[in-house]
């Protein structure tokens, strides 16, 4: 508690852990990729991995 | 109990598929790589998925019934996507292994679709591993919903500032 009666923080934002953001960008960055994936026409079939 | 059995299972088949890949890969003889392709698929139809399923439910069930909740700590919440994101992939990849099983079954000796299974497993291996590091240390933070819930004063947005 400050002396004006409100705690130190109240006015604040809450702060989000480092750790959060990391895991966070590595989260988005898989979910691009699966819906680019998902949503590219063809060039994701099993046949793609066969050079013939 | 359960969900640590059935995470850790997850992870122990996705560690043996990456086994037979490997194998399929660095053995330059044709009948290994077949075994590889025909030996990968029952590992990830009655294996991988069933535990990834299993692995979702029972985390999902035991979230519900703790104090930790499932929307109120950020390592519950990030284990519950990777674990989504890791299914949803799985299960849009089995095809790919049975169309690859069945060729094998012919005269499949081709390893270039491993190359792909190599990416797949490691990729999912290390969402697994992370989601193991998450559940085991329990990294501390609320998530704003769930601090608003716990502190009635900040449902009612910032405090207001004081008259100087």
């Amino acid at each position: 508690m400050t002396e004006k009666g409100h705690r130190a923080g109240d006015d604040q934002a809450p702060v989000i852990p480092a750790w959060v953001r990391a895991l966070g960008f590595i989260l988005v960055v898989l979910v691009v990729l699966l819906i680019v994936m998902l949503v590219l026409p063809g060039g994701h079939g099993p046949a793609r991995h066969l050079p013939w | 109990m359960v969900h640590i059995v059935l995470s850790v299972g997850w992870l122990g088949a996705v560690v043996s598929f990456l086994a037979l890949t490997v194998w399929g890969i660095v053995v330059p003889d044709p009948r290994v790589v077949a075994t590889a392709y025909l030996a990968a698929e029952p590992v990830v139809r009655f294996a991988i998925v069933p535990l990834g399923l299993g692995a979702l439910l029972s985390g999902i069930i035991q979230s519900v019934g703790s104090p930790w909740g499932l929307f109120d700590y950020y390592w519950v919440l990030f284990k519950l996507m990777f674990t989504a994101v890791a299914l949803v992939v799985l299960l849009q990849y089995v095809p790919t292994v049975s169309y690859f099983a069945r060729l094998a079954a012919g005269d499949l000796n081709n390893p270039a679709g491993l190359w792909s299974y190599l990416l797949h497993s490691a990729g999912g291996l290390l969402i697994l591993l992370l989601n193991t590091v998450l559940g085991v240390y329990k990294p501390p933070g609320l998530t704003p919903w769930a601090r608003r819930r716990r502190d009635p004063r900040l449902s009612a947005g910032p405090a207001p500032k004081r008259p100087r």
